[in-house]
């Protein structure tokens, strides 16, 4: 069973390096929290200031936050690799290549989680959100539909950062295939947040969970046809 | 005009948009075929000429 | 491993714009026999005839789909240009198939509906399926190395594949769970017999379309790998 040990050092390291190099320094990160606000403002100017309104929309305004947000992380964990060339160095270790696709991912989840926390209780805030006795549900909700983001979000990004029209290319092969993940995230959040009359958020709970695993098995699978090309 | 008229206009557009695609699709492969073809026979003389 | 297009693969015509002109005169005869044949609908009236180019388009957008995923899959398996260039055929006239398909749900839907568009769970999930189509083809566009293009563009039809059915149970969810207008479902059994026909014209044209697109696309894999080769042998 040694090969799971070696597996899961390459995966570490890889996560390791993406945390600490300097692509992901305070400044960028802070750089996606605040876009991260900015959007916030823009969909309360766009639907508010009703406080009704607002109370309303804040579940799928939050999402669409992170999201869009989120999105500039994941070219990024590629950059460091493309710059240097060190991407081929990385294939060039034998050993499974979906351990290089765990590590980004591992990584992308970390900054994604950290960002939106902040974006979170930002929003409650702006979107004068009432947080009801549910919110441990609601933080299950929000662990489900990130993984669901980032993981297909990394894998696109491996595509999208070495092709032409990058920036459009991620959102465009991105954000299609995560309209199950979304609807199912806001419609949860939305439903926690108002109480949950009609018990629907277990429902879409259940139909993120597996959303996350048929797409962390079948990224992880497709990864070393993706890489290797 | 009648509701009746009205639903008309609608079946009519409809079938002339189905062909409009079909015959434009049409149209667009046998262009895109033939510009393919031509291009193949112009490598294909220069390959023979080449060897 | 891959295995490239080259000369000898190359196919003549044959007897395939037979085949297309069979195709043409047989959906004209189905498109007839539907007009002429199908009494107005009890509650649509006349607009049940665009059923007969809607619902075979929407069939046809779906099956062209699932030709992707199958020479996607065989590619990645095998890893034969020409599973590719069948696939890209396919996202092709798929797409076509697809832009078709919404706009003849929406011609239908604004009389029927009185919007041209209504949330519902078939025409949405056509709609982000057409934006997978997009995706996928615009992929193809922005990948200049061939081997890499169709790598990847496999890759992205495969999980693309997969997420269809669940963006459809999801949507169709968030329907039911709000309780909206309900879809318009199973069909009368007078109009069965021209639905099946004008089906089966649409698959034709459709195998029709796919087969000259990947002509071309042979063609055009054919002549860069031969030039690739004498550049090479230079």
């Amino acid at each position: 069973m040694s090969g799971w040990r070696d597996n899961w050092r390459r995966v570490r390291a890889v996560a390791w390096k993406d945390l600490t190099t300097e692509r992901r320094s305070k400044a960028g990160f802070n750089g996606v929290v605040a876009l991260g606000v900015t959007i916030l403002m823009l969909f309360a100017f766009a639907l508010g200031p009703d406080t009704g309104a607002l109370r309303e929309a804040a579940a799928g305004a939050l999402w669409l936050a992170v999201l869009f947000a989120g999105v500039l992380t994941f070219n990024r964990s590629y950059q460091v690799e493309l710059e240097t060339g060190a991407l081929e160095q990385l294939l060039l270790y034998p050993g499974s290549r979906w351990t290089i696709f765990t590590g980004k991912l591992l990584a992308n989840l970390t900054f994604v989680a950290l960002m939106l926390a902040i974006v979170v209780l930002v929003g409650i805030v702006l979107f004068q959100v009432s947080v009801p006795p549910a919110w441990p549900a609601i933080i299950g909700v929000l662990a489900l539909g990130t993984l669901g983001i980032v993981t297909l979000g990394t894998f696109y990004a491996a595509m999208a950062s070495r092709s032409r029209a990058r920036e459009v290319l991620l959102p465009l092969l991105l954000f299609p295939m995560l309209i199950p993940a979304l609807l199912a995230a806001m419609q949860a959040s939305k439903a926690l947040l108002s109480g949950d009359i009609m018990n629907e958020a277990g429902a879409w709970m259940g139909m993120l969970v597996a959303y996350d695993i048929i797409f962390l098995v079948a990224t992880h699978l497709a990864f070393e046809h993706v890489i290797e090309a | 005009m009648n509701m009746a008229a009205q639903n008309w206009n609608f079946v009519i557009a409809a079938y002339a948009a189905t062909w409009t695609f079909l015959i434009g699709y049409t149209v667009y492969v046998h262009r895109v075929l033939r510009r393919a073809r031509e291009r193949y026979e112009r490598a294909r003389i220069v390959q023979r000429a080449g060897k | 491993m891959t295995s490239s297009v080259m000369e000898r693969d190359v196919p003549g015509a044959g007897r395939w714009p037979l085949f297309g002109a069979f195709a043409l005169c047989f959906l004209i005869g189905t498109q007839t026999l539907g007009f002429l044949t199908s009494p107005p609908d009890r509650d649509m009236g006349d607009l049940q005839k665009i059923m007969y180019v809607h619902v075979p388009a929407a069939w046809i957008t779906f099956l062209a789909f699932f030709l992707v995923l199958v020479y996607s899959l065989r590619y990645l398996w095998k890893g034969q240009e020409r599973d590719d260039l069948i696939a890209a055929s396919a996202a092709e006239v798929g797409a076509g198939f697809n832009l078709l398909t919404l706009l003849l749900g929406m011609i239908w839907g604004r009389p029927a509906w009185g919007v041209w568009w209504a949330w519902d769970a078939r025409l949405t999930s056509t709609l982000v399926l057409f934006l997978i189509f997009v995706g996928y083809l615009s992929l193809r566009a922005f990948v200049d190395d061939p081997d890499r293009r169709a790598r990847w563009t496999a890759a992205v039809g495969v999980l693309g594949a997969i997420n269809v059915p669940i963006v459809y149970m999801s949507v169709k969810w968030w329907r039911t769970l709000h309780q909206m207008q309900s879809d318009p479902s199973t069909v009368d059994p007078a109009y069965v017999l021209s639905l099946r026909a004008n089906a089966f014209a649409f698959l034709f044209v459709m195998i029709y379309f796919i087969r000259r697109r990947y002509e071309a696309a042979l063609l055009e894999r054919a002549t860069e790998n031969a030039a690739e080769a004498a550049a090479l042998a230079q």
